[in-house]
């Protein structure tokens, strides 16, 4: 038996001592390391919409840090950790019908593939306990993803987790996806969603962050195809504008395009801008600014 | 608890360390432990259904008491049935009164009587058929006199609940797992040592292998209507090894498990997809109930004792019910059914047996002919896990009549390279451990010890590294 006990532990320390190493390296470099980040004017956040819709290059100094699928809560976990080393002067944050729907709130557990993502995106920036009363989150994956992040291997790039790859798009177009885009968004199985409020609540969270830091935030909407737009269920279409009202009484920008007309050319599918969409898009935003 | 939990990952040292440092002293107080910790175990999930097990328990150690005492045949029997009747009781009502409620009311429907009833909301206790199947084979052999009833009431509760091998296996014969709790059980090294590799490979091929084609066969099934026949092909191939991995993983990890606490386990797969023909993959495949069906079912019915057509109904038979075994779906029956039909040929002109030698021995890699065999084998098992994995029939005759579009020939629709990767990793070493009883045994055994620890470390590292999303264990639902 001591020979049996010596041997296991002869064996785990080595898993130990290997893990010690890597997890000290790698929390230092995920939580403790400042955020290299280049300072910029403009900081562009939120979903795949931003993330298509403004092309930072067309900016004078803008970095867009948008990321398929991103629910407030993250955006919001994000800022936090941007806002400590590098304060822009302006935030333009999505804000579309489908960011206030109960479909974010599934991210964390239901949607396997989005929840393995956002806790990748997020180990490093996450709370999700403060969330946990109203979110339903699958602890064990989150854990097990964590865990591999940080003892698996040394690495260094964490941050580039939550930060993404910024802008990228293509000239392609095709909008037959507007019915399946619809169900995914605001529809489960055959019953609307409930408006999130966790999502409701963080995007109030970053207006009050936004304001502490003395940034000022614009809410864009980019325009959608008119056969996606027209699928939005009516009480979606009234909250929105219930918001969008409340958010003007509080001073705060909303430029809000999403209904506008644009040649089907422009799309890349149903509710997202193509390349040459964003081109279009990027510039009345350049314009709204300086306006 | 499963296998694969942070739960169990502290639970098992610590029942470990009270098992032999604390409780050491007497047999009694670790038989205690056990059944405590296999309690603890079972009541992880839901504590309601321990109740079930101890009430089969009771049951089955009073039946064998009085079965100890009882000389007259007929009052005998009469004790083996309650027995049998208690047992299948509560596996039916659990497992199988919604089918048969449902069946009823269809062929009533169908001869145009309508009649009422309502499907009950029934939750399955995990493992159940697994249990039930385990202590009807000790009423059964006290009856047969083939074993002395238990006096020994803690034994007889461990031998029931042993947690490595409760909830999905082995299924424990009581000749050979009960004698094994009455006697002073001695730490053994080489026995432990060896139970820590086949625990380590049951994780492997759970965690890496099974969970990561459940991704790709969880997405294949649920959108069929989408997917070109070669996919589908994929589809099912890639269930044939999540089911292997998942399962004869399990196993792997309960029989490791057995061996850090002093017990031996039978074996329960023998590295069933290099079997040549089909009768030889049931004897290599969930040998455990194959056994207990042909002990307790086959060989009482007359078994291949009689002429053709007797041979043929009782192979037919153990078939079905093994398939009803598995659950309560006319899935599985027909999945049974089909293994039968595999099987007759080789019954009927008396090649059952042909193959049970060692598969190319002495040889690397196989022959032309055991390849083909083997491919042939793996082919038409395929073809019958369809109908293990589909939700209904239709959904399995569906899956099938879309194999056969048009578009079989064109390459599939989703390339799944990781996946196929781990997979070609995994039979390389499956086929090269193929003689021992489990394929990593004595991998390395010769080596340098560090680099023999490092090929350890690299399985550990890639089951934490390559975990596909956590799934449950298949065999959990029976």
């Amino acid at each position: 038996m001591n020979k049996f006990i010596k041997q296991v532990i002869n064996f785990l320390l080595i898993i130990v001592i290997y893990c010690t190493f890597t997890g000290g390296f790698n929390y230092y470099h995920a939580f403790i390391k400042q955020l290299k980040f280049e300072q910029t004017n403009i900081l562009i956040a939120g979903d795949s919409h931003t993330q298509k819709a403004l092309n930072p290059s067309l900016f004078k100094s803008a970095r867009n840090v948008s990321q398929p699928a991103e629910p407030y809560v993250i955006t919001y976990w994000k800022l936090n950790r941007i806002f400590k080393s590098n304060i822009p002067d302006t935030l333009i944050l999505a804000f579309t019908h489908h960011s206030i729907s109960g479909f974010n709130d599934i991210k964390f557990s239901t949607n396997k593939w989005a929840a393995k993502e956002m806790f990748n995106r997020s180990y490093s920036i996450e709370r999700f306990a403060e969330i946990q009363n109203d979110v339903k989150i699958d602890w064990h994956l989150k854990n097990i993803i964590k865990l591999k992040n940080i003892l698996l291997f040394p690495k260094t790039n964490h941050h580039s987790n939550f930060i993404g790859k910024g802008y990228n798009n293509f000239s392609k177009s095709d909008i037959n996806d507007f019915k399946t885009a619809i169900n995914r968004h605001f529809y489960n199985n055959d019953s609307i969603y409930s408006f999130s409020k966790t999502s409701i609540e963080y995007l109030n969270k970053i207006i009050h962050l936004c304001n502490e830091k003395n940034v000022k935030i614009i809410l864009v909407s980019p325009p959608v195809h008119e056969k996606y737009f027209n699928l939005i269920p009516d009480i979606y279409l009234k909250k929105f504008d219930s918001l969008k009202t409340s958010f003007k009484n509080q001073q705060i920008s909303v430029f809000d395009q999403s209904d506008i007309s644009l040649p089907e050319s422009m799309y890349l599918n149903s509710d997202h801008l193509n390349s040459e969409g964003a081109v279009f898009f990027t510039s009345k935003v350049k314009d709204y600014i300086q306006d | 608890m499963i296998f694969n939990s942070l739960e169990f990952a502290i639970f098992l040292p610590l029942i470990f360390f009270l098992y032999w440092f604390v409780f050491n002293k007497s047999l009694k107080a670790q038989n205690i432990l056990l059944v405590v910790s296999s309690y603890v175990f079972y009541g992880w999930w839901d504590w309601r259904f321990l109740s079930l097990i101890l009430f089969s328990t009771l049951v089955d150690y009073s039946i064998g008491l009085q079965l100890r005492k009882e000389e007259v045949k007929t009052k005998r029997k009469v004790l083996l049935w309650t027995s049998i009747l208690v047992n299948l009781g509560f596996l039916g009502f659990f497992k199988y009164f919604n089918f048969f409620l449902d069946n009823f009311k269809q062929a009533f429907t169908f001869f145009g009587y309508q009649i009422d009833g309502y499907s009950l909301n029934i939750i399955l206790p995990v493992g159940i058929s697994f249990y039930t199947f385990q202590t009807l084979s000790y009423t059964i052999d006290v009856y047969k006199r083939k074993l002395e009833p238990s006096k020994d009431f803690i034994s007889f509760t461990a031998f029931v609940s042993f947690f490595p091998q409760l909830v999905a296996g082995p299924i424990e014969r009581a000749v050979n797992l009960l004698p094994q709790f009455y006697k002073k059980r001695t730490f053994n090294y080489t026995k432990a040592v060896n139970g820590l590799r086949q625990i380590l490979w049951g994780l492997f091929k759970k965690v890496v292998i099974a969970d990561n084609c459940a991704v790709v066969v969880n997405k294949i099934f649920a959108n069929y209507e989408n997917y070109n026949g070669s996919t589908l092909i994929l589809g099912a191939v890639f269930f044939a090894f999540q089911i292997y991995g998942d399962f004869s993983g399990y196993s792997d990890i309960a029989i490791g498990t057995s061996r850090l606490f002093g017990f031996d386990l039978m074996k329960n797969f023998n590295f069933p997809y290099f079997s040549r023909d089909i009768a030889e993959f049931w004897r290599r495949w969930h040998i455990s109930l194959s056994t207990w069906f042909r002990d307790y079912l086959y060989i009482p019915l007359g078994g291949s004792k009689g002429g053709t057509w007797m041979k043929v109904r009782n192979t037919f038979i153990i078939f079905l019910v093994s398939g009803f075994w598995h659950g309560a779906n006319w899935t599985f029956i027909i999945w049974g059914g089909l293994n039968a039909l595999y099987f007759l040929p080789l019954l009927l002109t008396k090649r059952n047996r042909k193959n049970t030698d060692e598969i190319s021995k002495g040889r690397i890699l196989p022959s032309v002919k055991d390849s083909v065999s083997i491919l042939f084998t793996f082919a038409i098992t395929v073809l019958a896990w369809i109908f293990f994995r589909a939700d209904t029939v239709d959904h399995a005759l569906n899956y099938l009549a879309n194999i056969l579009s048009y578009d079989l020939f064109s390459l599939p629709q989703i390339a799944p390279y990781k996946t196929l990767g781990l997979l070609f990793v995994f039979l390389t070493i499956e086929w090269l451990g193929r003689n021992n009883n489990f394929a990593i045994e004595k991998f390395g055994e010769r080596w340098y010890k560090p680099l023999r620890w490092a090929t350890y470390y690299l399985l550990i590292f890639s089951i934490f590294y390559f975990a596909g999303d956590q799934q449950e264990f298949i065999y959990f639902q029976f």
